[in-house]
């Protein structure tokens, strides 16, 4: 079973072709990045547009790079959601073309699915059930897996998600966009505990994220950093990077291990954009280990968005019998346990 | 010139409190409102906006910040566009988004980052502006320059003025 998986949910156009779930043989993402820098963040319209000019060029060269043809594609997977529905539309539409010429199943996916997912495009997969921690730019969420579409949310952000909080930060230090991985360079300079910034647990045993507290911190911290900058040059610019990744770090470690145990799971996954930053992941791969849980990590090029992802939930889409028709639609807002 | 000749102009000690605020002008809009959001980041213009979501009968937690999908669509007793235009740095993306849509559909818009809309938001608008006084206290200045906004921040002076006094943050609390 050989399925396209397409993805234009935010700012790459991604086309990917997935053997039975599992095998990648080609794995393209016109990414935009360098057209965003101006913008101190991605803008979602300019790149729908993209998408436009890019859906026809990105799934013909993944068909070039896996030395297929059309014919041979058994079935297409797109993103349906969430995101913004101008830019999802350009996926949609596609993929509904390209069913209807070439007579295939078209499987509508959830980009959270998606994430959820990559990791079995990995050679060491999890079993089920497991805990994964979905964090990006657009959303932090926590889920019990306890298998293929069966999925329970147990923890989300409440404002900001993590990414954001990274970019916003970035934006505040005037370091530029993307801003993950500016703030990791910066802070692998400074001291994690030269600042006390909060950490938002909000109740006891809440599974939910709050970042925008810490924004609030960071940035009234900066005015007064900046207005006593001399008497204060003890701390340094890496000092105040490091300091805000180690909150964002701190809680997102904490309640990942405090869902392990509220569910009884020994596998944990972590996905999506934010799971590349190495201060995170070397602070879970010790945590974990200490716990005795497997921990799992989406390789690099399947923590950004792809359409892979999507085309390893549509393949398990398709054998649990679903698909869709000619009249599949975006949707904006579309939690994952709606799947 | 009339514009903003009606304002008032709140303290809130806390983020509960901010959301209680919210949710009092919120129980006041209908079809066709536009709350346009202006201030600091961090200000607390996503927790005022879940605010008004529960004065819509929509769930305060689904309520998260819209930077990254620039618009979220809520259903409550209206429907709820959730917009922000955090990233956005001129007219022409602005143009290219088509966000003058959202206006013109049945329901209540909530605009974060309102200033970089190039001129006036199409339609009757309550321009609130957050300032960051210290860590959890909040200046929340609601004006309006048409008749109809002009009507809303006149009645919620009137049930804001007496109960925000006796410690408002209790009615989000309990809700």
């Amino acid at each position: 079973m050989i399925i396209l998986g397409i993805d234009t949910s935010c700012d790459d156009t991604c086309a990917a072709i997935v053997e039975d779930g599992k095998r990648l043989l080609s794995n393209i993402v016109n990414s935009q990045v360098t057209v965003h820098h101006d913008h101190g963040g991605v803008v979602p319209e300019l790149a729908s547009r993209e998408h436009i000019r890019n859906i026809v060029p990105v799934v013909r060269e993944s068909l070039r790079k896996a030395h297929l043809i059309n014919k041979d594609i058994d079935a297409v997977a797109v993103t349906v959601g969430p995101g913004l529905v101008g830019a999802l539309l350009v996926g949609i539409y596609f993929a509904k073309a390209f069913s209807y010429a070439n007579a295939i199943p078209l499987l509508g996916i959830n980009h959270l699915e998606g994430h959820i997912l990559s990791i079995f495009l990995e050679e060491k997969s999890p079993p089920f059930p497991f805990v994964a921690l979905t964090v990006s730019g657009g959303h932090t969420n926590i889920y019990h897996v306890r298998g293929f579409g069966d999925y329970t949310v147990l923890g989300q952000t409440l404002d900001d998600a993590a990414g954001e909080a990274f970019d916003k930060i970035a934006k505040l230090l005037e370091l530029g966009y993307p801003g993950g991985p500016v703030i990791e360079r910066l802070a692998a300079a400074g001291r994690p505990d030269a600042i006390d910034f909060p950490r938002a647990y909000l109740t006891k045993d809440s599974l939910d994220f709050s970042f925008s507290g810490l924004k609030t911190a960071v940035a009234l911290y900066l005015r007064k950093w900046r207005d006593h900058q001399l008497k204060e040059n003890r701390i340094k610019i890496a000092d105040i990077a490091a300091s805000f990744q180690a909150a964002v770090v701190d809680v997102l470690v904490d309640k990942l291990v405090a869902a392990t145990t509220r569910v009884g799971v020994s596998s944990v996954v972590l996905a999506g954009g934010v799971a590349r930053n190495t201060y995170l992941r070397s602070r879970l791969q010790s945590v974990m280990a200490q716990k005795g849980i497997d921990l799992f990590i989406a390789g690099p090029e399947f923590c950004t968005d792809n359409g892979a992802m999507i085309a390893v939930a549509g393949y398990h889409r398709w054998t649990r019998g679903e698909g869709d028709d000619l009249t599949l639609d975006a949707r904006s807002r579309f939690p994952v346990d709606q799947t | 010139m009339s514009l903003k000749s009606i304002s008032v102009k709140y303290v809130t000690t806390s983020v509960q409190k901010t959301v209680w605020l919210g949710q009092q002008l919120g129980a006041q809009l209908r079809d066709g409102d536009i709350i346009a959001l202006v201030g600091d980041l961090g200000g607390g213009k996503t927790w005022f906006t879940k605010g008004v979501a529960m004065a819509l009968e929509i769930n305060p937690n689904t309520i998260v910040s819209p930077t990254f999908t620039l618009v979220n669509e809520y259903d409550g007793r209206y429907k709820l566009f959730h917009i922000d235009l955090y990233r956005l740095k001129d007219r022409t993306e602005i143009i290219a988004l088509d966000l003058d849509e959202y206006f013109s559909e049945q329901g209540i818009v909530v605009v974060e980052w309102a200033d970089r809309w190039p001129g006036e938001l199409p339609g009757d608008t309550v321009e609130v502006i957050l300032h960051i006084v210290d860590e959890h206290t909040r200046e929340l200045g609601f004006s309006a320059s048409r008749a109809r906004p002009q009507k809303i921040i006149r009645t919620l002076k009137e049930k804001v003025g007496y109960s925000f006094s006796q410690g408002a943050c209790r009615a989000f609390q309990s809700a």
